[in-house]
């Protein structure tokens, strides 16, 4: 538990200086709302709708497929503090799950799921393309 | 009492709030982010127990990956957008009687056996430790996450299959 004071002293300063910050505000900053003031977002232009809205399920997507690579990358670690002690052994293995988790890394680029909007327009237009003209 | 046992207290204490606030608050979204303390709290007590391995894993893949997912699994789902949510079920009885079982459950276990005082002897680097155990004494767990993983990805892909 040694040298982990100077991150305790480092997140009870930021910790700090932020809530002083904002109590200083609150307590000395001038109040004077005005509707465009409470705007959640101030642009010129009114807002419209609700900014609760649904979102595309691509984002789900990313999430999920960012936490499985994250896990793979965080499995590196061990093994990589243990890399002279497990030998080629060891390498064979992480080498092993990487491959297994590249399959779905290739049926994600495959299946077009990295695609964001106008790369995803672009091909479909591709593959509808043909179809139109038969 | 040591700087650890303030450390302790201090994060169980937090951990307790955060935790009791992640079931009690009506706003899902606040939940979540009870939730990310909660999970932080957590990685605390890891760091306690000299684990930092684990700590910096319950950092980068719960209070960073799960919480994300959490996040936008509410965002893309209309229904949960915004959604006040009720805390109380009206089976108040049974979940009463699971819980008072549960309880007991606990709390006899924990009197069986005095609790241990000391912390058992870890070894010195928990990170190797981890790496040595994980690729050669669980090496096939290890290779079926792998597959595991893929399923889940596979699954998710599935799901939120992108419009044809």
């Amino acid at each position: 538990m040694d040298g982990w004071l100077g991150v305790l002293i480092m997140l009870v300063l930021g910790v700090g200086f932020a809530a002083v910050m904002i109590g200083l505000s609150v307590l000395l900053g001038p109040k004077n709302p005005t509707p465009e003031k409470l705007a959640p977002y101030e642009c010129g232009m009114p807002a419209v709708g609700d900014a609760r809205e649904r979102h595309s399920v691509k984002f789900y997507l990313v999430a999920m497929i960012f936490l499985l690579f994250d896990i793979e990358i965080a499995f590196l670690y061990p093994w990589a503090v243990a890399l002279r002690d497990l030998g080629w052994p060891g390498l064979m293995q992480i080498v092993t799950f990487f491959m297994i988790l590249s399959v779905g890394y290739l049926y994600v680029w495959r299946k077009g799921a990295l695609d964001w909007a106008p790369a995803a327009r672009a091909r479909n237009a591709l593959r509808r393309g043909p179809r139109k003209a038969a | 009492m040591t700087g650890e046992a303030v450390a302790f207290y201090a994060l169980s204490a937090m951990l307790v709030v955060s935790a009791l606030a992640v079931v009690l608050s009506k706003n899902l979204f606040h939940a979540v982010l009870w939730l990310a303390l909660a999970l932080t709290g957590t990685a605390g007590i890891f760091l306690l127990l000299d684990a930092e391995f684990l700590a910096a894993v319950q950092l980068l893949l719960y209070a960073g990956g799960v919480v994300t997912i959490v996040v936008f699994a509410i965002v893309v789902t209309e229904r949960l957008v915004g959604e006040t949510i009720t805390q109380t079920n009206r089976r108040i009885a049974g979940g009463a009687l699971v819980c008072g079982a549960l309880l007991w459950l606990l709390i006899t276990t924990v009197l069986e056996r005095p609790l241990a005082t000391e912390r058992p002897i870890m070894p010195d680097d928990l990170t190797k430790a981890i790496g040595e155990s994980v690729l050669t004494r669980f090496v096939l767990p290890f290779e079926l996450l792998a597959v595991l993983m893929l399923a889940a990805l596979l699954g998710a892909i599935y799901f939120a299959r992108p419009e044809e």
